[in-house]
């Protein structure tokens, strides 16, 4: 059987194409929106691997308040080479003996990139090992519902991966090798604005230039093509880095930090002046992935320190509570739920308590607009520039489809609004790439070229 | 939190779109209510605490003196490691370096408390003032010299004890007689020993001895400590000896070998030496309490070292000379371990030969060390 999977940076979805109805597969029966699963693995101290709402549910049942035990762990030995000098050192990490699981976001944002990996508990994956563990997750369940074994699959990619430029193919690589570890013998790849035009094509009656906004979790793909016709034609395709993980970092950097000491002062040493508290440990809390490099003793007892002597202790003593009781993914979903709720009101509340943490943070439309003006105006180049190089213009564009949560920003609909009036069309927010990308695989081997 | 940026958005907000003002009022509303049930529960808290307090019996109040103790510990440690303040640098025999605040010798004089007690005063040899950046030059009795940095000095952190050295490593029987504060090098250091003995150095010499810890110089006479050093690279010293004899003579007559500046009473010593640039006022104090400001200009200066002294003061038990300038105080520390400061203008001036005037409230409680500190410095 062929199916298309959108393995996106937030959510993913998988969906089969029987020639006249696409079938999207509700591979999350606990979330909210079935057919939409979060793109999040959880690993456990036993090797349990679950994904979606059920990983997100044990893992806050297992982390929030628990304890931790920092100890020191050999890991190997590297050789040194100095001078005339050669040696060999053991190298150690510090590692939480009591952590009962391993939580991964966000993994596609880590392909096109020299990240390689990490080590979780006695094992060392790579990041496709980690993708296929997910990929081969959403294998089973789709055979599961649909009876039948799943050999080929159509991917999703985006225009430009998020990471570092030039990386492109490599991302595409190393996905492609996930998915093949994952138990997948035949896999292809779709750009997946091109998924959302196709998705959209089903309902046009004549042929169209469109303009495919696909604005996700981690990347705006633009796409300039003509559909409906009995050739596809793509003009232009063009991409940024910027999406919703991105604005959820402008909002904890706008608006949360100062909760957690930003800007406070301590007076760690009677030898030193009263300095500013420094910001490493509040830029930490900016990224999943460095939040966890303050749970250690070193930085603990410094933060334990700090609280005695900052004219703020009450917001040093939240970031420990924070890093303590893990708190930091509720942190994360607060903040990624006060965004998307911002683009139906126009203010919202951040609010996270627990112990000593108690944060009621305001955040209006226009604030949020505010602290992202420099990533609209990228955009609105991106856009403009993608425009230019289809060689099209504004005029003989008949539809702009928006299609992922970003898209669904007022700021941008309004400047989509603006370059294309009365053309904006909404496609279904987060499963018209996966409906796409199972159109494109039931056409076999047929290239949209 | 709620900071005034965010007042502001929700004012613009609720202008820019009034169908939203509701919603944020009613969460502003919430959260008001939210925190004046709180600032209740906070003052209910604080007035059972209040409550709770029981009116301190003997047994607490002894606690409480003890806690005090501590904190003023705890305050005398956290002001002399301040590095930014200007201090006084007390030094015992055995070359410990401790550095007070000179904030906390005010909070202490006024408090009349005393800053050491009395075992250790008796390893006390001297008091300077310091500022922060200073080096204090210390000459052992064996004629060998050593350094430190204030900043490096420690903190007096108890009364009862003196700070660890900071390594010094003396010789058996070596013990320090006396220092000086340096901020700017001089070119030629001059040192003074008990019985007379001068010697001038090149600085840079000197320093390269004192590096290798060696011996600075060999004085004629047996069992002669150094007792002052002093910037020997322009105008006169002035040597005075505990009983009052005075010599007066320039630099530039010092024999390259060393030279002897006056004979004294073989049970006579001098006890300081300065440098006059040009003529002024020098401040004499006596162990018994008793000081007086001389005008340099009444002593003539002696052709060359060897000739006789004039005896310029009558007490037998001069204890220092300091350098008088204006708006300068004496701060002087006294047996029981209690400061005085008194400003230098209200000493008198000696008109003629005499013993000086007794210094102000001090009774029985005799001076031990004293030093001078500029007015700005307080």
């Amino acid at each position: 059987m062929r199916i298309g999977i959108d393995f996106g940076t937030t959510n993913s979805g998988a969906a089969w194409f029987d020639g006249q109805t696409v079938h999207l597969l509700p591979l999350d029966p606990a979330g909210a929106n079935p057919t939409v699963i979060r793109s999040v693995l959880y690993i456990t101290r036993e090797g349990e691997t679950l994904i979606g709402k059920e990983a997100i549910d044990r893992y806050y049942a297992q982390n929030i308040g628990r304890a931790s035990r920092m100890a020191r762990k050999w890991v190997g030995e590297i050789e040194v080479e100095a001078a005339e000098l050669y040696y060999v050192r053991d190298v150690y990490v510090l590692v939480d003996e009591l952590l009962p699981g391993r939580m991964l976001r966000s993994l596609k944002s880590g392909l096109a990139s020299l990240y390689d990996g990490t080590q979780i508990f006695d094992r060392y994956y790579t990041l496709e090992e980690l993708i296929a563990i997910y990929l081969r997750i959403l294998r089973e369940r789709a055979e599961a519902l649909t009876g039948e074994r799943i050999t080929h699959v159509v991917l999703g990619r985006p225009v430009n991966f998020v990471g570092e430029a030039g990386y492109n193919e490599y991302a595409q690589k190393r996905l492609c090798r996930a998915a093949e570890l994952a138990g997948y013998a035949h896999v292809e790849f779709e750009l997946e604005p091109i998924a959302a035009a196709l998705s959209y094509e089903l309902n046009v009656k004549k042929p169209q230039n469109i303009i495919v906004f696909d604005f996700g979790g981690g990347t705006l793909d633009i796409t300039v093509m003509r559909v409906g016709g009995k050739k596809r034609h793509v003009y232009a395709t063009g991409g940024v880095g910027i999406a919703g993980d991105m604005f959820d970092r402008r909002i904890i950097e706008g608006v949360m930090l100062e909760h957690f000491g930003r800007g406070s002062t301590v007076h760690m040493d009677v030898d030193q002046a009263v300095s500013p508290f420094p910001d490493q440990y509040t830029d930490a809390l900016t990224g999943w992935q460095t939040v966890v490099d303050l749970n250690r003793p070193e930085t603990l007892r410094f933060l334990n320190n700090a609280m005695l002597t900052s004219n703020h202790p009450a917001r040093i003593r939240a970031l420990l509570s924070l890093v303590v009781n893990n708190y930091a993914m509720r942190l994360f979903d607060e903040v990624e739920r006060a965004k998307i709720a911002l683009s139906s009101s126009f203010f919202e509340l951040i609010r996270l308590r627990g112990d000593d943490l108690d944060i009621w943070q305001p955040i209006t439309r226009g604030q949020f607009e505010a602290l992202i003006a420099e990533e609209t105006r990228r955009v609105e180049n991106c856009l403009l520039e993608t425009l230019t190089a289809s060689g099209l213009s504004v005029n003989e564009i008949d539809a702009v489809v928006r299609t992922g949560g970003s898209a669904q920003i007022p700021l941008f609909v309004e400047m989509l609004k603006r370059h294309f009036p009365q053309r904006v069309v909404q496609a279904d927010v987060f499963n018209s790439v996966t409906a796409g990308l199972a159109i494109r695989a039931a056409m076999e081997d047929v290239p949209i070229r | 939190m709620l900071r005034k940026s965010d007042i502001n958005w929700l004012l613009t907000e609720a202008r820019k779109h009034p169908e939203a003002a509701p919603q944020i009022i009613e969460a502003l509303v919430a959260r008001l209510s939210e925190l004046d049930a709180e600032n209740e529960r906070l003052r209910d808290q604080l007035v059972r605490l209040q409550q709770r307090q029981e009116p301190p019996s003997e047994s607490s109040s002894a606690q409480v003196q003890s806690l005090r103790r501590q904190i003023d510990v705890l305050k005398g440690m956290v002001d002399a490691r301040s590095g930014s303040e200007n201090a006084l640098i007390l030094l015992s025999e055995q070359m410990h370096v401790a550095r007070v605040a000179l904030t906390r010798i005010q909070d202490l004089r006024r408090q009349g408390q005393p800053l050491l007690n009395k075992r250790i005063l008796l390893d006390l040899v001297g008091l300077l003032t310091v500022r922060p950046h200073d080096e204090v030059l210390m000459l052992s009795n064996l004629a060998r010299g050593f350094k430190q940095l204030v900043s490096n000095a420690a903190p007096l952190i108890d009364e009862t004890q003196w700070p660890a050295t900071t390594g010094t490593a003396l010789e058996k029987g070596e013990r320090l007689t006396v220092a000086t504060a340096v901020g700017e090098p001089p070119r030629f250091w001059t040192v003074v020993t008990a019985r007379g003995y001068v010697q001038r150095f090149v600085r840079v010499a000197f320093d390269q001895t004192v590096e290798k810890g060696g011996t600075l110089f060999e004085s004629p006479f047996p069992n002669d400590p150094p007792v002052a050093i002093v910037d020997g690279s322009r105008g006169e010293v002035m040597l005075l000896s505990r009983w009052g004899e005075a010599v007066r003579f320039a630099f530039s007559t010092i024999d390259i070998a060393g030279s002897v500046a006056t004979q004294l009473d073989p049970d006579d010593r001098f006890v300081a030496a300065l440098a006059l640039p040009k003529d002024g006022e020098v401040l004499i104090l006596t162990a018994a309490g008793r000081a007086a400001r001389y005008a340099t200009a009444k002593l003539p200066a002696i052709a060359r070292p060897g000739a006789q002294s004039r005896r310029i003061f009558l007490a037998r038990d001069v204890m220092t000379m300091l350098p008088c300038l204006p708006d300068t105080h004496l701060l002087y520390i006294t047996n029981s371990g209690k400061l005085h400061m008194v400003p230098t203008a209200e000493i008198a001036l000696l008109a003629r030969a005499g013993a000086g005037d007794a210094l102000p409230g001090i009774g029985r409680d005799l001076p031990v060390a004293a030093t001078l500190i500029p007015a700005d410095w307080l």
